[in-house]
This record gives C-alpha cells, sequence and structure tokens, in this order.
C-alpha cells in the first residue's frame, strides 16, 4: 500500500497583512503548492491520497476556490479521501454541503467522509473521523473499532486533533488518545491539525502516527508575533507544533503489510520562502555588501522577507538606506527584480553623526541644539516618543541637508 | 570713548565755546531754550563722525554763522582706552579748512593725521563711520527720540553677538522655513489639524474600511449563531416529531369514543324534545279551560254593568234637554241688550263730534291771535331796520378820536395864535390892491378909511396897493415850527371834517359830536329793540308763519268736515258747558247698560256651560252603553264556542302523556364522564396541532437557517478583504500620522530651542532692564519680549496675556523703557571699554517721582557693575538739559552751565 498523506492546506487562507497584490499572491501559492504535491504524486505510483483534515481554511470560503480545489483534485485519477477538519468542519454551512462538493457523485475519485463508517481502500480498510464542529472535547477517533481477532488487513486510521502527548492541551481541541494506534490496532494513523510535522512512535517504537505539516507555509517562523491575519479556530497556540516551521511538504507513505513499519517519505511542496533576517551594519560598507547580497539572491519573488538592521551608521551612510529599500522593492530603474514581499525594520539601527558632519549639516544654531533635543528624546522609554524623536531626526537630517545645498 | 574737552567756534549761533575738564559719569549740561544745546551736539556729530573738514555738505554749510560768515571750529578731545585723542576740524573748502588728529603723549599733543588722514583715522580710533552707527545709534539721542529703532545697525549687532553670542543663524531660519512649509501639507497657520490634509483623509478612509469590517463581522456572528440554532434545531427533532406521534395516537382514541356518546345524546335529545312538546300540550290544555271560566265570569258580570248604563243614559238625555232649553232662553235676552247698547253708542259719537268741533275752533282763534301778534312785531322790525340804515352806529372809538382831535386842534391853533404876526392898517385913503399871506394865493383887498384893517400872518406877507405901496413884511428867519404845526393843524381839521360829513352831519355844527353821541344811544337801543323783537317773533313762531296759516287752514277744513257729517251742528254754537252736561248724561245711561250686559252674558254663559257639561256626560253614557254590549256580545260568544267538560277531559289527557315522556328523557340522559367528551376531545385536538406546529416552526427554522447558512457563501473572503483593507489603511494611516506628527514635533522643539536661545541671549539685558523697571515703579511686567532681534520689540505681562508692543505703553513710560534698553546694552558693550552717551532733553514726560528714580538709575548705569553674572562698564553720560532743577538730585554729576559758557553770536 503506498499513499500520501496531506493535512491542513487551508486553501483560501485567511491573509491580511502584506497589501492586496501580495495578500492574493500568498493565498494563490496554497493552490499553487497542491499542484505541485499532485504532480508529484502522480510520479511516485500511489494507491490513493489522504487529507487529514482542514482541506479549506474556512467554510465560507467563495465558489470559485472551492471549485478549483476540487477540479485541482479530481486532476489526480486517484482515489482522494476527505476528512473535514476542526477549519471545514461537517456542519449544515460546511463547503462540503454545497456545490460544487455536494454534487460529488459516487462515480468520482474524490471521496468526502461525511460519517465515521470504515472505507475499503486498495490493500486494506480506511477508519476515518471526520470532525462536526470547531471545537469538541470527544476524540475524534474514539467511534474507530479495535482490531478484530482474524482481522488481517491493513488498517489505516484518518483524523484531526491535537495528540494528547503533553499537558496543558486545551481539552477542546479534539484531543487523540496518544495510545490510539496501539489500541485500535492501526498500522498507520494519518493526522492533520499541527502544522509542523510530527511524528509519534507506538509501544513498539513504531512510527504510526504521523502529522505531515501544512503543505505550504503561512508565517514567519521565529517571529510568532508578526500575525499575518490568520488565527487557528481551536483555541490551541500557535507556538510549538501548531506553528508550521517555514516549509512545505506532504508525505509519501508505503506499508508493505499489516504490522510492517510504515515507510515515510517527505516531499517539499513550498511556493512561497518565509525569511526573517538580522544584519549587523557597523559601516557604509556593511551596507554597500548587505545591499549587493540582497540584489542578487535567487527566486526573489519567490520570497516574503523581513530584513531587521541592528548597528550604528554615520549619517551620511543612513541616506543610503533608500538604496537599499529601492533594491527590495525592485527599483533602479527596474533593473532589479523585486521581493515578493519585504519589510524594512531599522529601528535598531542608529544614525550617528561625526561632529564634522553635525556642523557641515547642522551649523552651531539652533539646528544643532535641535539635533541634541531629539537625541535625547530617542532615549526615552515611552515608545511613541522614540519613534517620533526618530522620525523628527531623520526630518532633520533631510531639511538640513537641503539647506546646505 | 569718553568726551574730556569741547571747542567750538563760529558753529551756527555759537561764536564761542570752550569746556575742558569734562568728568565721568552723570554730566549735567544745562542752559534755556536757544543756547546752543543741540548745536553742541551737531557740531560733536559732524567733528568726529560724520563729515570731513572740506566737505560741503548742506549740515555744514547751515553751521557757517550767516551774520559773521566766519570758519566753523571743532574740536573734541577724546579718550579711548586710556589714550586722549584730540581732533580738531575747521570746516571750510578753503584754505582756512582742516583737519588734525592729535594724541597726547608725556611730552605733550603729537599730531597724528592731518586733512583727510586725520578724518579717516579717527573713524578708526572711535571704530565706526557715522554716529549713527555702532553703539552710537542706541546712546546718541537726538532731542525727542524716544522710540528705539526698527533695526538693529549691522555692526552693533555684530558686536552684541560678539558679546551675548548668537541668536539665530541665516540656516537656522532656511531650516525653520523649510520645516514650516513642510508642515503646510498637515497644519494650518497655528499648528491645528487641517481639515483636509492625507491624515484626516487616511483617518476617513480607514473608518470607512473598520465599519465595512464591522458589517461583515456581524455577519460572521450571524452565521455563527445560525449555525448553533440549526445544531439545536435539529436535535430537537426527533423529540418533537415523537411528542407529536403521541398526540395524535390519544387524539384518535378520543375520537372514537366520541362518535359512540353522540348517538347517545341523539336519543336523548330527542326524547327530551318530546317531553317538551307535551309540556307545553298540557300548559295549553290547563290554559284553555282557565279561559272558558273566565269569559263566562266576565259575561254575566257585563250584563248586570249593561242594565245600569242603559238606565243611566236615558236620564242623561233628559237634563240635557232642560239645559238646552234654558241656553236659548238667555240668549235671546243677551241679544235684546245689546241691540240697547248699540244705541247708546250713537250717542256717545254725536257727542265726540261736538267735543272735536269745539276743540278745531278754540285752536284757529288762538292761532288767528298768534298770527296778529307776529305780523305786528315784523312791522316793527322793518322800522328800526330802517332807522339803523339811516342812522348808522358811530363806534365809541371813533368818537373818543373825533374829541381828541378837536382837542388837539384847539391847542395848536391857540399855539398858532400866539405866534401870529398881526399886521394893522389904517388907511388914510381908500387903497385897493392885493395881499398874500404867507404861501397862500393873493387876495384882492380894499383899505377903508373907517378903522383899521388887520390881518394875522405866520411869517411873511406882500401887500400890493397898486402904485401907491409895495409892502413885504416878514420875520427875519422863518419859523419852521409855526410851519409844521399848520400842517398838523389842517390835517386835523380835514380828518374832522371827513368824518363828521361820513356821520351825515354839518362839520360846521359846534355840536356834531354831542349828535354822534346821541346817535350812538339811539342805535344801541334800537339793536336790543330789535334782538328783543325778532326772539319774540321766533318764540311765537318757531315753524315760521307760513307753517302756522297752513296748520290754521288746516282746523277750519278739520270744523267744517264735521259740520259736514253733523247738519244738526251748522248753526251750533260751541259751548263746553252743553258738551259737559251731555257727556254726565251718556255716561250714566252707558254704564247702566253695560252692567246689565255683563248679567246677561254671564247668565248666557252658564247656561251654555250646563249645556256641554250635560251634552258630554250624555255622550259617555250613550258610550259606556256600547262598549259594554260589544263586549257582551264577545264574551257570549266564547263560552258558547266550547263546552267545559271536553276541554276538562283534555286536561287530563295531556298530563298523562307528559307523565310517559319524562320517564322516557331520564332513561336516555348521559353520564358526567360522558358530558365531559368535548372538553377532553378540545384538549386533545389542541395538543396535536400545538406539537404539530412545534414540528413545522422546527422545520422551517431548519430551513431558514439552511438558506441563511446557504449564503454565507464568500464570506470568509469578504472577511479577509475587509481585515486587509483595515490592515492596509491602518499602516498607511499610522505613517502618515507619525510623519505627520514627526514634522509637527520637530517644529515644536526647534520654537521651544529658539525661545530658549533667546531667553538665554538676550537675558543679560532683560535681566538688567527689568531690575531697573521694577526699580521705576512699572511691575507689571515679568520680562521683555525679543522675538528673533536682539532688540526686544515689547513686554511680556505677568498674568501671561500677550505681548505689549511698547508703542501701545504711554509716551512717558516708553520713553523711559528706551532709554533703560539702551543703558543696559551700551553698559553690556561697555564693559572692559567706556563709552559716552548724549541725551538731549531726556525724560521730557516723566512725571517727579518717575524722574527722580530715573536719575538714581542714571547713577547706577554710569557707574556700571564689575560683577555679578553680566557685567557691564562705566558710562559717561552728557545729559542736555533746559530744566537744569530737574536734575538737582544727581549730586555727584558735573554740572556746566551753557548760558555762562556759550558766548553767542548777537
Amino acid at each position: 500500500m503506498r499513499f500520501l498523506h496531506a493535512a491542513d492546506l487551508h486553501i483560501g487562507l485567511r491573509v491580511t497583512r502584506f497589501g492586496a497584490e501580495t495578500n492574493g499572491r500568498v493565498q494563490e501559492a496554497r493552490i499553487a503548492s497542491l499542484d505541485r504535491m499532485i504532480r508529484i504524486a502522480q510520479t511516485k505510483s500511489l494507491d490513493f491520497l489522504l487529507i487529514a483534515g482542514d482541506l479549506f481554511d474556512d467554510n465560507h470560503i467563495d465558489g470559485a476556490t472551492a471549485r478549483r480545489t476540487l477540479e485541482l483534485l479530481e486532476s489526480v485519477r486517484l482515489p482522494v479521501y476527505i476528512i473535514p477538519g476542526n477549519h471545514d468542519p461537517l456542519t449544515a454551512d460546511s463547503v462540503y454541503e454545497r456545490p460544487p462538493w455536494s454534487r460529488i457523485g459516487p462515480s468520482s475519485n474524490i471521496i468526502v467522509l461525511r460519517d465515521t463508517n470504515s472505507v475499503a481502500i486498495p490493500g486494506g480498510m480506511l477508519y476515518p473521523c471526520p470532525l462536526t464542529a470547531k471545537n469538541s472535547l470527544d476524540d475524534p477517533t474514539r467511534t474507530i473499532l479495535a482490531r478484530s481477532p482474524g482481522d488481517s488487513a491493513i488498517r489505516i486510521g484518518l483524523a484531526h486533533g491535537s495528540l494528547n502527548d503533553r499537558p496543558n492541551l486545551p481539552p477542546d481541541d479534539h484531543l487523540i488518545d496518544r495510545h490510539t494506534a496501539d489500541m485500535k490496532g492501526l498500522d498507520y494513523l494519518a493526522l492533520g491539525h499541527w502544522h509542523s510535522p510530527s511524528r509519534h512512535a507506538d509501544r513498539a517504537g513504531v512510527i504510526r502516527t504521523v502529522y505531515p505539516g501544512v503543505h505550504e507555509p503561512m508565517r514567519f517562523r521565529d517571529a510568532p508575533e508578526f500575525g499575518i491575519g490568520w488565527s487557528a479556530y481551536s483555541s490551541a497556540s500557535a507556538a510549538d507544533n501548531f506553528g508550521d516551521d517555514g516549509r512545505g511538504r506532504a508525505l509519501i507513505v508505503e506499508i508493505e503489510h499489516v504490522g510492517a513499519p510504515p515507510v515515510i517519505e517527505e516531499i517539499d511542496t513550498t511556493t512561497f520562502e518565509w525569511r526573517d533576517e538580522t544584519f549587523t551594519l557597523r559601516d557604509e560598507a556593511d551596507l554597500s555588501t548587505l545591499i549587493n547580497d540582497l540584489a542578487h539572491r535567487e527566486q526573489r519573488d519567490r520570497q516574503l522577507l523581513r530584513l531587521h538592521l541592528v548597528g550604528t551608521l554615520p549619517a551620511s551612510a543612513r541616506m543610503r538606506l533608500d538604496e537599499l529599500d529601492q533594491t527590495l522593492s525592485g527599483g533602479q530603474g527596474g533593473v532589479l527584480a523585486q521581493y515578493r514581499w519585504f519589510d524594512l525594520d531599522a529601528s535598531r539601527l542608529h544614525a550617528e553623526p561625526s561632529d564634522t558632519e553635525l556642523r557641515d549639516f547642522a551649523g552651531d544654531g539652533i539646528v544643532r541644539l535641535v539635533y541634541d533635543r531629539l537625541k535625547t528624546e530617542t532615549e526615552n522609554a515611552d515608545a511613541r516618543t522614540c519613534e517620533i524623536a526618530k522620525q523628527s531626526l531623520l526630518l532633520l537630517y533631510r531639511f538640513a541637508h537641503e539647506v546646505q545645498q | 570713548m569718553k568726551i574730556r574737552a569741547i571747542e567750538i567756534r563760529n558753529w551756527t549761533c555759537i561764536e564761542s565755546l570752550a569746556l575742558r575738564d569734562i568728568a565721568d559719569g552723570v554730566v549735567v549740561m544745562h542752559g534755556p531754550n536757544q543756547t546752543g544745546k543741540s548745536s553742541l551736539v551737531h557740531a560733536l556729530r559732524c567733528c568726529l563722525f560724520d563729515f570731513d573738514h572740506n566737505s560741503s555738505a548742506s549740515e555744514i554749510l547751515s553751521a557757517i554763522p550767516r551774520r559773521t560768515g566766519e570758519t566753523p571750529y571743532v574740536a573734541v578731545e577724546i579718550e579711548i582706552d586710556a589714550q586722549h585723542y584730540r581732533v580738531e576740524k575747521a570746516f571750510a573748502k578753503t584754505k582756512d579748512g582742516f583737519a588734525k588728529l592729535h594724541q597726547q603723549s608725556p611730552a605733550g599733543w603729537n599730531v597724528l593725521a592731518q586733512g583727510k588722514d586725520a578724518n579717516a583715522k579717527v573713524r578708526e580710533i572711535i571704530g565706526v563711520q557715522k554716529s549713527t552707527s555702532g553703539l552710537f545709534q542706541l546712546m546718541w539721542l537726538e532731542q525727542g527720540e524716544v522710540a528705539l529703532p526698527d533695526k538693529l545697525d549691522l555692526q552693533l549687532e555684530k558686536s552684541l553677538e560678539g558679546v551675548l553670542g548668537s541668536m539665530i543663524t541665516g540656516r537656522d531660519l532656511a531650516f525653520f522655513a523649510k520645516v514650516t512649509k513642510a508642515c503646510e501639507r498637515w497644519f494650518t497657520t497655528l499648528m491645528k489639524d487641517s481639515k483636509n490634509s492625507s491624515v484626516s483623509d487616511l483617518q476617513t478612509k480607514l473608518n470607512d474600511a473598520l465599519a465595512i469590517r464591522g458589517r461583515i463581522e456581524q455577519d460572521w456572528l450571524a452565521a455563527e449563531k445560525a449555525l448553533k440554532e440549526y445544531d439545536e434545531a435539529l436535535a430537537q427533532k426527533p423529540d418533537l416529531r415523537r411528542s407529536l406521534d403521541e398526540a395524535e395516537r390519544e387524539f384518535d382514541a378520543i375520537a372514537k369514543e366520541r362518535e359512540a356518546i353522540a348517538i347517545r345524546r341523539s336519543q336523548h335529545e330527542s326524547a327530551a324534545k318530546h317531553h317538551d312538546a307535551e309540556a307545553r300540550h298540557v300548559v295549553s290544555a290547563q290554559q284553555q279551560l282557565a279561559e272558558w271560566e273566565k269569559a263566562d265570569r266576565k259575561r254575566a258580570k257585563i250584563e248586570l254593568e249593561l242594565r245600569d248604563a242603559e238606565r243611566e243614559r236615558d236620564i242623561l238625555a233628559e237634563r240635557l234637554s232642560v239645559a238646552q232649553a234654558a241656553f236659548a232662553k238667555a240668549r235671546e235676552t243677551v241679544e235684546t241688550e245689546e241691540r240697547a247698547a248699540a244705541n247708546q253708542q250713537q250717542s256717545r259719537a254725536g257727542i265726540d263730534d261736538r267735543v272735536a268741533l269745539l276743540n278745531h275752533v278754540a285752536q284757529a282763534e288762538m292761532l288767528e291771535a298768534s298770527l296778529a301778534r307776529i305780523r305786528e312785531i315784523a312791522s316793527r322790525i322793518a322800522e328800526i331796520e330802517t332807522k339803523l340804515r339811516e342812522f348808522p352806529e358811530v363806534k365809541q372809538a371813533e368818537i373818543d378820536r373825533l374829541r381828541q382831535n378837536r382837542e388837539q386842534a384847539i391847542t395848536l391853533r391857540a399855539q398858532l395864535q400866539a405866534a401870529e404876526i398881526r399886521i394893522v392898517i389904517e388907511a388914510q385913503q381908500p387903497l385897493a390892491g392885493t395881499i398874500t399871506l404867507d404861501a397862500d394865493m393873493p387876495i384882492a383887498i380894499t383899505l377903508q378909511t373907517d378903522g383899521a384893517d388887520q390881518w394875522l400872518i405866520r411869517q411873511k406877507a406882500h401887500l400890493q396897493l397898486g402904485e401907491w405901496a409895495n409892502i413885504r413884511i416878514g420875520r427875519v428867519q422863518e419859523n419852521l415850527d409855526l410851519e409844521k404845526s399848520a400842517r398838523e393843524l389842517s390835517e386835523l381839521d380835514r380828518i374832522y371834517r371827513d368824518a363828521i360829513r361820513l356821520a351825515g352831519l354839518v362839520a360846521d355844527s359846534a355840536n356834531a359830536i354831542d349828535h354822534l353821541v346821541a346817535r350812538r344811544t339811539d342805535a344801541e337801543a334800537w339793536t336790543k329793540e330789535l334782538k328783543k323783537l325778532r326772539d319774540t317773533s321766533n318764540k311765537k313762531a318757531p315753524e315760521g308763519v307760513p307753517a302756522m296759516e297752513a296748520k290754521l287752514c288746516r282746523l277750519h277744513e278739520q270744523a267744517e268736515a264735521v259740520r259736514a257729517r253733523r247738519p244738526e251742528l251748522r248753526e251750533w254754537i260751541a259751548n263746553q258747558g252743553e258738551i259737559d252736561e251731555l257727556q254726565a248724561k251718556h255716561e250714566t245711561a252707558e254704564r247702566e247698560a253695560k252692567n246689565r250686559l255683563d248679567e246677561i252674558r254671564e247668565s248666557a254663559r252658564q247656561a251654555d256651560r250646563t249645556v256641554q257639561a250635560e251634552q258630554s256626560a250624555h255622550q259617555k253614557g250613550r258610550d259606556r252603553v256600547i262598549q259594554l254590549a260589544a263586549e257582551f256580545r264577545s264574551a257570549t260568544e266564547i263560552t258558547a264556542r266550547q263546552d267545559h267538560a271536553f276541554l276538562t277531559e283534555a286536561v287530563a289527557n295531556a298530563s298523562a302523556r307528559l307523565a310517559e315522556s319524562e320517564k322516557s328523557v331520564r332513561e336516555t340522559m348521559l353520564t358526567e364522564e360522558e358530558h365531559s367528551i368535548e372538553t377532553r376531545y378540545q384538549a386533545a385536538q389542541n395538543a396535536r396541532e400545538q406539537r404539530g406546529r412545534r414540528l413545522r416552526d422546527n422545520e422551517m427554522t431548519l430551513v431558514r437557517l439552511l438558506a441563511t447558512l446557504a449564503g454565507t457563501e464568500g464570506l470568509h473572503q469578504n472577511r479577509v478583504q475587509a481585515e486587509q483593507a483595515v490592515n492596509d489603511l491602518q499602516r498607511e494611516f499610522d505613517r502618515e500620522r507619525l510623519f505627520a506628527e514627526s514634522h509637527k514635533h520637530l517644529k515644536t522643539v526647534f520654537e521651544q530651542v529658539r525661545q530658549e536661545q533667546v531667553r538665554r541671549t538676550v537675558g543679560p539685558i532683560s535681566d538688567r532692564v527689568m531690575q531697573w523697571t521694577r526699580q521705576l515703579g512699572v511691575a507689571d511686567y515679568a520680562s521683555l519680549e525679543f522675538g528673533d532681534q536682539l532688540l526686544p520689540g515689547g513686554l511680556n505681562p505677568s498674568n501671561a496675556s500677550g505681548m505689549v508692543r511698547f508703542e501701545h505703553e504711554s509716551f512717558g513710560t516708553q520713553e523711559q523703557l528706551s532709554i533703560l534698553i539702551r543703558l543696559a546694552v551700551g553698559g553690556l558693550l561697555a564693559h572692559g571699554k567706556s563709552m559716552v552717551a548724549i541725551l538731549d532733553d531726556p525724560l521730557a514726560h516723566a512725571d517727579a517721582l518717575k524722574h527722580r528714580r530715573m536719575l538714581d538709575i542714571f547713577t547706577r548705569a554710569a557707574k556700571g557693575e564689575e560683577h555679578g553674572p553680566h557685567p557691564t562698564g562705566p558710562l559717561q553720560l552728557l545729559v542736555l538739559t533746559c530744566h537744569a532743577e530737574r536734575f538737582d538730585h544727581l549730586p555727584d554729576a558735573q554740572r556746566i552751565d551753557l548760558a555762562r559758557e556759550i558766548k553767542r553770536i548777537v
């Protein structure tokens, strides 16, 4: 038995951070990654595909997105078993109860598993555990019957929820007993819900309980505070396993026979890289190096870049930040390809003009005294005061420079 | 610089002046007006700074004394940095003009420079080019100069900056202009938020986006709620279905029971109907029997009453006949008496005609008498009016005027007569000739020998006696008064004659005025009589004589009408006594007849009333008989219709059937439980409908919620887009606001720093001036306001109510503040050096107290302060004044009497 295990595709993802065009691109990337995943799958001699919940980000997505997703999955020409997750639960307003998903015929390769009845799959039996609510205190796998004596079929569980392997998990987050695979006699428990990949061994030390992670990342890994607008419908925190690790992937799983350890292969499905980088600048040369580096990176249009600059620059070099900005945005007459999105954070980059510079642009009059006053204010504890003072200093540089010229 | 000596010759009005050993500190140079004080200052300015010795400027030419035309000469000895110099200038383009600069050395005065070099060297040593440059701009005041200069001299400004530090640089100003210009993008000139700025625009857009997001979030929450409701409704549905099924089963059982009970109820209702019918039959039979018995009793009773009524009717008919006969007799008597009364009425008309005739005749006679009297009065009125026309009334004033006229004429005439010249000629032989008296025409005269002829003249006379004599007699000088009196007399006589003639009298009559008086008396009497007669006439005939005559005519016609109606009265002579007698007789007869007629009429009316009553009683008797007869017939018919025995049997039969039907009713009656079947049936039906309705409501809710949920497709994307729009706008708004606030902050900090810089820079000036101001007694202000200048423009009040400009202060205060600021600035710049200030006629507008305090300040300023935060140097204050006594409170001051020192050109 050879199949693909994916989860948490979150088609129609809620992204509101980057501006209209980039937001659209980020959403579109999830479909592109799905397309990539399907194309790879078609090369792997698979028997079927499993999607362990949260195919859609929400039940209220628009019809066009729902249709595009269906058409893509139909193009696989392999059985695709799907269970609703907590983001697209099987409620009265479920996306699966609306056209076109509600009109899927029996001859289709798409099988939306609306109940917990076991389903015969090529080479074994599938035990689906669809969710019917966003939150629940019930273990979604409770309905899976334990292996009967003499049952020699490969048993695959398909569920969506948090594996109860640690304390302090939210009780209504569809908690799944961590020994489910053992108790129910499952050869493989295909799970979804956690956005980072995660594998768990049974009592015999065999990996049988697996989260594949997302097929397309949706956050800057090291900047959890930087929300993109998306939030989970569960009450779990976005930290740890629940958040993605900055990469997108699906799993190819092969089980030779009942009881055999599953062989798991990762395939990379990532479309956009979410990069959060920090550079320390000491002088203008450092800045030049950085600009050059950024200007020559590969696949810039597939990168979402948060760039943090720290250190101290002379005031004259600070003027070159505009050049850096143009590099990131594809300026310089369009010579450079722009990054898909960037955020330049220079709040920790300090401009310290020398005495000569100061005399040159501020003179010895009131402007110089104003400079001293603003400089003091930038060390104020109040963030807003500090921010305004820094911005005022930049303005002072600009106006003084203009006057000097 | 200090001035130590001054020597002037031939300068405007000054023939010569030599001042030596001019001291430090305050020097009061006094002298009355026209002494030459201002000329002295002018000479100093020209000599030290403003003009070369060979200048031909108008100021120099005007300094040449007009009377002497001598060359102006000025020499000033000055001390600078402990060096003594002497500047000498003789102002002329000719060889008489020269300039020399001397410097003192232990050996004496050495010439440092001459001519043009001397002019330039002097300016170089003093450090300014003109007397209005540098510190001299502030310290050398012209007479009447009060306000501070609008702008500091550049050299002075630099000097001040050298001492105080820079206030604001050109670069600062350019920077501030740029910041201010940039701020206009978001703020007004007062740095209020502009209504149309990009920040407010973004704020509006952000609010709109937030509103949209809010609406979509509401939709989202509504969808969540709908989903929850759907799940709840779906969970309720099986219970509702089960409950409905139970209700339907219960309803069916009760419905069957109800049908069985309905059959028994029908039987019972039928028995009850039969029982009711039988009961009605019994009642009917009993009623019929009772009615028959009642009718029979009634018939017997009516029969007796009918017989009594018939007897009564006959009696009444007889009584009616008797009454009718009595009424006919009374009616006849009345008619007889009424005819007698009519005859009596004829007699009454004859008496009335006599009375009317008598009245007409009497009134006509009275009217005729009145007419006669009126005609008599009219005749007398005509007579008086004739007299008044003939002899018009003379006014008393006219009479008085004539009397006065005569009195004046007599007086004048007596005066004339007294002054007249009498000419007496006694002729010896007859002579004929003419005589001309005064201005009269010549009169022919004949002189006889018998006696003397005489004339009276006023002025002159001319006597021509033929060939015999031509005599002229006259006054030596004509008496003009006499002529005037003669003319007045003649005028009085003319007026008198005209008045008398106008009154119809002869003027020469001696008693003409008495006649006028008599006539006036008569006229008054006639006028009074005339008024009285007219009043009498009006009273007697107020409507006029024609109306009275018409009335008389009508009276005659009425009398004739009576006579025509009663021929027997044609010859009747009206007699009131006869009429009274006839009237008495007639009234007696009439009264008797009336009494008789009244009695007879009352009897007739009584008889008529008796007839009416008897007729009514008789009619009632007849009606009663008819009614009783009808009732009797009716009662007879009723009793005759049925038989009493038959009716009694019918009652007994009906009672038997009623008993049977009562038994049947009791047998079919429903039990209590059977009676409650309808209530139970209704309750079961309600329960079934209620539960059915609940189930339908549940299904409708599910359908409705499904429809609602079906409409949520795409809500996720809308929510994403709305939030995205809010985020975008929020970021843009935050960025723009930060940008705007940073501009504002930069400008605010700049202004704060500039204020501090100003305060720091001008502090030494401001502190000193405010200290002196308080010493002066002006305590309303806290500080000087400098703006960007080193010279203040006004004062900041202690109550922070805004700057008060100097020109808004009183003239005196303005002058005092101006001097204080000048002394403060001068003191600062004089530190380490020395400076001379010239005040020409200062403090002219200060009151005594402030003047005194200003002198104290002068003393302090002149001494300077070596120590303290802002040390100042000493000043030499040359005060020129025409009021020496006002500066007596300067005990240490040097006093120079210019009136004594200056020799003026006469």
